[in-house]
């Protein structure tokens, strides 16, 4: 009679084979799902009925999360780069190792949660070296799952704090790529290259969301239209919000002013490390 | 149970932030209560409070109270100070679903709890990185946003399975420790931005994120930091060759971030980049804490790290409420910031004074304890290397904000309180009688409208003023704990619940008692461990009361090997 860790050690897989190879993001979320939720239930002996509602809870949670991203389109599922063949084939293999192997001897969990955890960690590696967030937050979820798995077989059963814990964890994860899944303009957008030098972009130099949040194909200022002078429109000027007519009328003398006309030229901060006029022979 | 209802108010004030973020005035109000309450519960904590969920104890010392306090305390201030210079939107929620994760990590003394819990309080730095998704920075952003979660939590969960495990199939189990100290100093390192980790750091400085910076930098890492130093001393004191190999591999990356980050704070001229860096420097001492396996640099580190969380908190307030007041961020035209606000400069100064210290402060023999045990002898000039490094790059603030102002800080207001003149307010208040009087009207009515006006208008005006006082607030705070007060040293010689497990502050209890020798436990008065799964039953011990030497059969200068199993045994 084969044990139910083995059936859920086996779903885990499946399931983390579906959420790394699939290109619909719904099956992605699916196929998560069943691997959080089966992963639980790797473990000998089974934990409290508490915990296991906590888990169950909590990967339908996670699920959900990663479902209202998808469902609101900006998730470009392009599927796995090396394709189902290759990663189902590459789980398999690592759910063999993890099977033959023995870091730890004797092992305090089943040796199937550390085959399953094998099999997620290698899972996980194909989205974790693209640059899809929506994929890597999928793969950083497997990742987890996996090594709570290794945890759980070296370690012994987990305990419901850390039942907890990695509920909490997992719904973290997914709620992080949630967040930080672009929007569908910037999908196919070149991503700024990885690098403390300084770039040419605005984006780049300035601190300021208002122009960091630029479209992805913006020019740099350069070339553009003069930006409006500095002044409130940027920031939120430092002396007051205004007032109206009648409340400063109650005032003394106005302060000193400290609104001095605004030059016509941009300040030199806004054009960042362009402020070199470009025309000017060196 | 105080400790259980520090995590509850957490945990709803997050939930509670997360929904109320459609409603612009409500979030405020929300987020702003909610970390009030979350202070409040901090400063309710009782430290000899234990609570037990499941198997595992969680444990109040007076190091956890205290940093939760430093914690909270830090994120209401900053807060405030975001209502008046830019709302952070997510900063409230993230830090209070950060301090329910820390809370728990700290206080656990089961490791695998500690780490699982430190690995999700690494999570919502997502939510202050997110702000600028839909751009080319932040898809960069997210994705080493990602890649640092997926460190944390590889290294975090396989850290603690190796750690509480004894049974390794290994001819030489020092190879296994040094992976586990590897891979935890990375998951420092790359979470806290250090070199040659920093490019998300520098990332995270260029995208606006404002007082979020903190969040990310700050709070998250050194909450990571205390539990990898809680197996300090303890798991990794022990001999070997691969052991000294991995170690020198960190001391290398802990030189390189004291004396690039702050090249590279001298090196920038926006002064978000610039506190970045600064942040990234001072890291290196949580590194160089890790590099010391001693017992001894357990409390400078914990010292440290309480300091860092306040002083580095003020930093980023100060940046946020100077790029604020004078529109820019540029150092080049925030040149003569310092004659329009003084007390923003009172701020840095303070700042200053509580990151570095002067010889004899306990900050400051912290930071010389952990340079001592941290790195060899003939590499300990460069503590005093990064002391003069440091004052270059805050120097170089101050003298720039002495010069002559530019346009644009001329044209910003200056940051003293402006207050009406009193003669021209008693003139109009008897102006407004008069006309009621003749109009019939109700005098007081039109009076108490006249002197609301006047004090909302009041309150506008001084926004300046106010921000630099908040921001002056916080750095005094700072000072305070960088000079002991709030009894920061002493509460730094207890540390964390995992540290008592591993017998680094076995007399947290005396400490706490204030000086009061706890006695010995005897084998009649110590229980019989919980009944706790697999080989972490030894760890949840009942805190407090370590088993003896005589009892574990370990010698007393190796107390770990009573309480945690070790590798090789």
């Amino acid at each position: 009679m084969i044990d139910l860790p083995v059936f859920a050690a086996v779903a885990v897989v499946i399931g983390g084979v579906a959420a790394a190879t699939a290109r619909d993001g719904r099956v992605v979320v699916l196929g998560l799902m069943v691997a959080a939720v089966t992963s639980a239930l790797v473990a000998s002996p089974l934990p409290g009925s508490l915990a296991i509602t906590a888990r169950i809870l909590g990967a339908i949670l996670a699920a959900y999360l990663l479902w209202a991203a998808v469902a609101s389109g900006s998730v470009n599922s392009a599927g796995s780069p090396l394709g189902l063949i290759a990663e189902a084939s590459a789980a398999l293999a690592a759910f063999a190792v993890g099977l033959a192997v023995k870091p730890v001897d004797p092992l305090e969990g089943p040796v199937v949660a550390q085959a399953a955890g094998f099999s997620m960690m290698v899972l996980a590696i194909a989205p974790l070296a693209g640059r899809n967030v929506f994929r890597m937050g999928v793969g950083v979820a497997l990742l987890a799952l996996g090594c709570s798995l290794l945890v759980g077989s070296w370690s012994g059963p987990t305990p419901a704090l850390e039942q907890l814990a990695l509920t909490a964890l997992l719904v973290g994860i997914a709620g992080a790529t949630t967040v930080l899944i672009p929007g569908v303009e910037t999908q196919d957008a070149p991503a700024e290259p990885a690098s403390d030098m300084p770039a040419p972009a605005v984006a780049a130099n300035d601190p300021a969301p208002s122009r960091a949040a630029a479209p992805a194909n913006s020019q740099p200022l350069r070339q553009q239209e003069p930006l409006p002078p500095p002044g409130p429109a940027r920031r939120r000027p430092m002396t007051a919000d205004p007032i109206e007519p009648d409340a400063w009328a109650a005032w003394d003398a106005p302060e000193p002013t400290h609104k001095r006309p605004v030059p016509a030229e941009p300040s030199p901060r806004k054009t960042g490390r362009s402020r070199r006029d470009p025309d000017r022979k060196p | 149970m105080t400790i259980i209802a520090f995590i509850v108010v957490c945990v709803f004030g997050m939930l509670l932030g997360l929904l109320a973020q459609p409603f612009a005035r409500l979030s405020k109000l929300v987020a702003i209560g909610s970390v009030a309450a979350a202070l409040t519960a901090a400063l309710l904590i009782n430290t000899e409070d234990t609570a037990t969920v499941g198997e595992v104890q969680l444990a109040a010392t007076w190091f956890v109270a205290s940093f939760l306090r430093a914690l909270a305390a830090s994120c209401l201030l900053l807060c405030l100070i975001g209502l008046l210079t830019g709302w952070p939107e997510r900063l409230a929620p993230a830090a209070l679903a950060v301090l329910a994760a820390v809370s728990v990590s700290i206080s656990s003394t089961d490791p695998t709890v500690a780490v699982a819990a430190a690995a999700a309080a690494t999570a919502p730095a997502a939510l202050v990185a997110s702000r600028i998704r839909s751009t080319p920075l932040g898809a960069t952003v997210g994705i080493a946003e990602m890649r640092t979660l997926a460190l944390v939590v590889v290294a975090s969960l396989l850290a603690g399975a190796t750690i509480v495990n004894t049974n390794w199939n290994a001819d030489d189990t020092t190879f296994v420790l040094a992976l586990a100290f590897l891979v935890l100093a990375a998951a420092v390192a790359v979470r806290s931005g250090a070199v040659p980790f920093h490019v998300p750091a520098a990332l995270l400085s260029r995208s606006g994120e404002g007082l979020g910076l903190v969040l990310s930098l700050v709070w998250i890492p050194t909450g990571f930091g205390l539990v990898a130093l809680s197996w300090n001393a303890s798991i990794f004191g022990v001999p070997g060759d691969w052991l000294d190999r991995a170690v020198a591999t960190v001391q290398l990356v802990a030189v390189s971030t004291l004396i690039l980050g702050a090249v590279g704070a001298m090196l920038h001229d926006e002064i978000e980049e610039i506190a970045v860096y600064s942040i990234v420097q001072d890291t290196g001492f949580i590194l160089l804490a890790l590099t010391a396996r001693d017992a001894d640099a357990a409390q400078p580190a914990r010292l440290w790290l309480l300091v860092f969380v306040i002083a580095k908190s003020a930093l980023v307030a100060w940046v946020a409420t100077a790029s604020w007041a004078f529109e820019t961020s540029n150092l080049g035209e925030l040149r003569g910031w310092l004659r329009r606000a003084p007390l923003l400069g009172l701020a840095l100064v303070a700042i200053v004074a509580a990151t570095i210290g002067w010889p004899g402060s306990p900050v400051f023999e912290a930071r010389g304890t952990l340079v001592e045990l941290g790195l060899p002898e003939w590499a300990r000039f460069i503590g005093l290397a990064a002391i003069l490094l440091s004052l270059a790059y805050y120097a170089r603030l101050l003298a720039v904000g002495l010069l002559p102002p530019t346009a644009i800080v001329s044209r910003a207001g200056a940051d003293w309180p402006r207050l009406p003149r009193l003669p021209r307010l008693r003139d109009e208040t008897a102006d407004v009688i008069a006309a009621a009087e003749e109009t019939g009207t109700e005098a007081h009515r039109s009076l108490h409208f006249s002197v609301r006006h006047r004090l909302d208008a009041a309150w506008r005006l001084n926004r300046p003023f106010e921000a630099s006082l908040l921001v002056l607030v916080t750095a005094a705070l700072a000072v305070v704990v960088a000079f002991g007060g709030f009894s920061g040293t002493d509460a730094s010689e207890s540390g964390i619940a995992l540290d008592q497990t591993t017998g680094l502050a076995p007399n947290a209890a005396s400490i706490d008692d204030g000086g009061a020798p706890t006695p010995e436990p005897t084998a009649e008065s110590t229980p019989e461990p919980t009944a706790s799964p697999g080989s972490t039953a030894s760890v949840n011990a009942p805190l407090q009361q370590p088993p003896t030497a005589s009892e574990s059969g370990a010698p007393s200068a190796t107390p770990v090997a009573s309480t945690v199993p070790s590798i090789g045994n």
